[in-house]
Parts: C-alpha cells; sequence; structure tokens
C-alpha cells in the first residue's frame, strides 16, 4: 500500500489549472521530494491529499485511506507543515503542542518537541504570533511531529529558516524516515531535495514531469561535463584554431573560446584527451577547472523547456 | 467527538483575547444598571416582583442577540483568513468538528454573560428592595439562552459560508436588524401588498402571520408569553387559545429551526468549498 497516492488529480481554480490528470505514487517509508517552480501547483496537490481542496476529478489517498473521506484518520498519522498557514492567536507555543497533543491522543512532551527543533523553554511560553516567520516554523514542525506521524507532508518547509534551521530540517527529516515514517516534502530549492531525498518528482504546470532517483536524475542529466582551459601565454593565432582541433576529439561536444579560456563540454571520459588535444597542438594550458553538468541545470531546463 | 476539543479551544481563545471578559462585562454592566433603575417606581417604591426581569428580558432581547452575533460572526472566516484554519485541519479534526466547535464555544460565551448579566442584575434589584420573582427570573434567563444560541448559530452559519470577514461582518448586522428590529415582519407584508395587486387588503391572511412569527425574536417572545404565569406584565397578554402561530410548539419548532437550519446550511457550504 502506498503511502501517497494520486490518480488522475485535475483541479482548476477559475480559468487556472493548477493540476492536470495528476498521478503520483509515494512509497512507504521513503523520503520524496517535490520539485517544481512557484506556481506549478505543488501547494495544490498537497492540499488536494489532506482535504483542504476538493479536486475536480481523480481521487487521492494517504495511507491507503481515501482523502475525501477518512480525513479524520488521514490527519491523525499525518503530520502537516502546510503552506499559508498561520499560527493560533493568543496561544503560545507549549498552548500549541499540548492542544495538538491532546488533539492527536498522543503523549508527548512538549520540552522534548521544542529542544528538537531548536525553540527554547522561554520562546515557547511566548505567544507563537510574536515568533518571526522562521520560529512559527520550527513551532509548526514540532506541532507536525507530535505523535510519531506515519507520514510527514512538509510545504516548502524550510521558508523562513536559517541555514542553521535548515540543517536540523534535514535532519529531523532523516530521523523520521529512519523510524520509518514516509516523508514527503515540497520544494523549488534543489539542493535541499537532493540531499535528503531518495526519489524526487518535478512538477511543470500540474503536470509530473518526471519522476526518479536523485542517481536517476542525474544519469538523465547526462554525464557531459565541462572543462575550462586558461589559455595565458598562447599565441592568438593558435589560440583561434583550438576549438576545431578539440572538436575533433572522440566524445567532446562542443568548445568554445570564451577570453583568455577554452571551454570544453564533453564526456567525462574525453576530459583528458581534449587536454591532451590542446598540448599536442603546442597550446600552454596554464590551469584547468572542470565541472559536472548539476542537477539544477537539469531542474531548470526539465521546468522550462517549451516555456 | 472532537468538537467538544474545539469548543473548549474555542471558550479558551475568548478567554485568552479577553472577548469572555468583554462579553461579560458588557451585559453584567447594562443588566445591572437596567435593575437598578427599575427596581424602584418613580416615587421611589419597590417595583412590583418581575418588574425587574421585565426589564431584563427587554434589554436582553435586543443585548443577547448583539453579543451573539459580534462575538461569532468571524469566528470560522477568521480562522480561515489569518490561516490557522490550515494548522487546525492539520490535525485530526472535521470541517464538521469546527462548526459544532464554534458554535458550542460562543454559546458558552454568551449562556455565560447572560447567567452573570441576570445573576448580577437580580442583585442590584434586591439590594434596592424590588420584590424576588425566581420563576419570572428562570424563564426570562432561559429564553436569553435560547436567543443567544439562535443568533450563534445564525452568526456561525454566516461565518461558515463567506471567504472573507467583511462579508460575515456585513451579513451578521443585516441578520442582527433584520430580526431584532423586526425588518422580518415587512416581507411578508410586502409580499402580501404585491399579491394583493399593489394593494393593502382588508383582511390579513393566515400565512402572513405565519411568516411573521417565524422571526425567532418573535418566537421567543411568544415562548415567554405562553411559558410565563398569569402574563406577566411585560409581555403582551396571549390569547386563552393563541392562534397555532403563536401557541409554543410552533415557537419551539422556529426557535430549533433557527438554531439547526443555519449550522446545517454553513456546514454545508463550508465543507464543499476550497480553503
Amino acid at each position: 500500500m502506498a503511502a501517497i497516492q494520486l490518480d488522475g488529480v485535475t483541479k482548476h481554480f477559475g480559468a487556472v489549472t493548477a493540476l492536470q490528470t495528476l498521478d503520483l505514487t509515494v512509497e512507504r517509508g521513503e523520503i520524496f521530494g517535490f520539485l517544481g517552480p512557484n506556481g506549478a501547483g505543488k501547494s495544490t496537490a498537497i492540499d488536494v491529499m489532506l482535504d483542504y481542496v476538493r479536486p475536480d476529478a481523480g481521487t487521492a489517498s494517504v495511507l491507503g485511506l481515501d482523502s475525501a473521506t477518512q480525513t479524520v484518520e488521514i490527519r491523525r498519522r499525518t503530520g502537516i507543515l502546510p503552506d499559508g498557514y498561520a499560527v493560533f492567536p493568543a496561544m503560545t507555543g507549549y498552548d500549541h503542542l499540548e492542544f495538538a497533543i491532546e488533539a492527536v491522543g498522543a503523549d508527548d512532551d512538549p520540552d522534548a518537541l521544542l529542544d528538537r527543533v531548536g525553540l527554547t523553554a522561554t520562546e515557547g511560553a511566548r505567544e507563537a504570533e510574536s515568533y518571526s516567520k522562521g520560529m512559527a516554523q520550527r513551532l509548526t514542525l514540532a506541532v507536525a511531529l507530535v505523535g510519531e506521524p506515519d507520514l510527514l507532508v512538509l510545504d516548502e518547509p524550510t521558508t523562513g529558516l536559517d541555514p542553521g534551521g535548515a540543517r536540523r530540517m534535514r535532519e529531523i527529516i532523516e530521523a523520521e524516515a529512519d523510524r520509518g515514517a514516509t516523508v514527503f516534502f515540497s520544494s523549488h530549492i534543489l539542493a535541499q531535495v537532493e540531499a535528503v531525498c531518495d526519489r524526487v518528482g518535478i512538477l511543470r504546470d500540474g503536470q509530473l514531469v518526471t519522476v526518479d532517483t536523485i542517481d536517476g536524475l542525474r544519469e538523465a542529466a547526462g554525464s557531459d561535463g565541462q572543462l575550462r582551459l586558461r589559455l595565458d601565454g598562447t599565441a592568438e593565432s593558435l589560440r583561434s584554431t583550438l576549438p576545431e582541433t578539440v572538436r575533433s576529439v572522440e566524445g567532446v561536444v562542443g568548445a568554445e573560446l570564451d577570453g583568455d579560456a577554452l571551454v570544453v563540454t564533453c564526456e567525462d571520459a574525453a576530459k583528458a584527451r581534449a587536454v591532451a588535444a590542446c598540448l599536442d597542438a603546442g597550446a600552454t594550458v596554464s590551469d584547468v577547472e572542470t565541472s559536472r553538468r548539476s542537477l539544477e541545470d537539469l531542474f531548470v531546463s526539465v521546468t522550462e523547456d517549451g516555456r | 467527538m472532537s468538537w467538544r476539543l474545539l469548543a473548549r479551544k474555542d471558550v479558551g481563545d475568548a478567554i485568552r483575547q479577553y472577548h469572555l471578559h468583554a462579553a461579560v462585562a458588557l451585559t453584567v454592566l447594562l443588566f445591572a444598571g437596567t435593575a437598578y433603575v427599575t427596581a424602584r417606581t418613580f416615587r421611589g417604591e419597590p417595583a412590583a416582583p418581575g418588574a425587574v426581569a421585565g426589564a431584563l428580558a427587554t434589554l436582553g432581547t435586543f443585548l443577547v442577540p448583539l453579543l451573539a452575533v459580534g462575538f461569532s460572526q468571524g469566528v470560522v472566516v477568521g480562522m480561515r483568513e489569518r490561516g490557522d484554519l490550515k494548522l487546525l485541519l492539520g490535525l485530526p479534526f472535521s470541517r464538521r468538528d469546527v462548526v459544532l466547535g464554534s458554535v458550542a464555544g460562543r454559546t458558552a460565551v454568551v449562556w455565560a454573560s447572560v447567567l452573570a448579566g441576570v445573576l448580577i442584575g437580580t442583585l442590584v434589584g434586591l439590594a434596592r428592595g424590588a420584590g424576588l420573582a425566581v420563576d419570572l427570573l428562570l424563564i426570562v434567563t432561559g429564553m436569553l439562552a435560547v436567543l443567544g444560541a439562535v443568533f450563534v448559530a445564525i452568526a456561525v452559519g454566516i461565518s461558515s459560508s463567506v471567504s472573507t470577514e467583511t462579508r460575515a461582518g456585513a451579513l451578521a448586522i443585516g441578520a442582527f436588524f433584520l430580526f431584532v428590529f423586526q425588518l422580518w415582519t415587512q416581507i411578508p407584508r410586502f409580499l402580501l401588498w404585491l399579491v394583493n395587486g399593489f394593494a393593502a387588503p382588508t383582511t390579513v391572511p393566515t400565512w402572513v402571520h405565519v411568516l411573521i412569527n417565524c422571526n425567532p425574536v418573535l418566537a421567543a417572545w411568544n415562548l415567554l408569553a405562553t411559558v410565563l404565569p398569569g402574563g406577566a406584565a411585560f409581555v403582551a397578554e396571549m390569547p386563552a387559545t393563541p392562534p397555532f402561530y403563536r401557541a409554543l410548539p410552533f415557537a419551539i419548532a422556529v426557535l430549533a429551526a433557527w438554531i439547526v437550519g443555519p449550522i446545517a446550511l454553513g456546514y454545508r457550504r463550508f465543507d464543499r468549498t476550497d480553503l
């Protein structure tokens, strides 16, 4: 039984299509990253899972329960960090946690929860409305962790967090997954997803463009890397012939001059041959920088192609 | 039964935000003042037993719906606009829990105000030498409590149906004037004038009376007039055999309908909406 199952979910808001026959399966126990640019429909998909929003077509189920009819049970077993939420007015951090613990029917220790998300007891005793965005985010994460949920659904969890908070968030996600929970979180920041996720789904214009493991995505991004050869002290006449020379090397896709550097795009395996070709031609190579095409490039190309 | 926890949170909110204090203080102040004034006649003699109860009933008919509407119209839509509804519904609650919990919580706040007001009003009346009419006071308290529940239900129903606090406020104030200031009465009269070919008829048909008496405030007074022993001085005398639309069963049905109807309609709309 899947942790999350969306079948043909379509949702329009007026003339805007937020989700277009979206199919998505998240397996139990995995950390699933839900990536997409702003406005791709990530929050709407989450809202459908938790019945904040009713789809026009299609069905959603969470932990094997129907989102539309077994909502309360889903919410009991799921910890949620929603998008566009506010904390309860006039309630302290402790009030929030005690209320959540009672609602879920759990026996968590509020102090331990606060400590886990990096809030002090003094902060917990303050009214949550006076919190900064990052502190509210920490408190809401603590509320989501109440009762050891089977599933954590986190919508843009690092919004407003400082780097320390973002790292703590990642550690909590990993710890929860180790405990056996499924973690589903959305982000438009690839680096966060890349760091913790087992699988990634990329959403664009309400449709899933790709679902794969991080390694799979890397492979899809291609093994093409880039070489940047600095040609200080190489004669101008020789320089201008180098791109053509290098392009003829097996495995090289492209080569171009960029100031006093030669930029070569090639398979990883062809990098050494490209450098050798330059040296053979008599060029002086003073420095070599190498890079791989990043997932970021892939993300941008997948989400922006055809726009 | 999670709505009970939400009702408790709602009362807690009213306490934390000093809404309960304000509602109780306002009611106590106005009820005590009214009791003080009505406990003696113009000549300074102690007023008849029941005079204080009657004055509290008259004042309460305005004040209690006002309190109920004022403190309830923003409850659900406010959570929705601020966003704490999303946090709340992340916990194991249904939308029905939210509506029922809000009705129960706000009703408790209004009831606390009514109780405190009647209690202090009675004490003030006693201190000024007015006779104590326990039965009248109990009946008036009950009537005001029912009226409070009706207007909480109407206001929470409105609050659950709309997407902005501005709209909820406008509709709730509209409902208050419609029923408390008897604008409602003009609707059947206007309809009658319409169906009569834009002229005033010589006799008023029964359906007009029925519609007029569907106003929950009128129903509450019909209830009072029927229940009060021997027809207390402050309510219009009820005929020995009142027409059915002024009799007890009709009044109870109207009041019950104005509690259940708005909650049901509000929940229906709230349940279908995207948050």
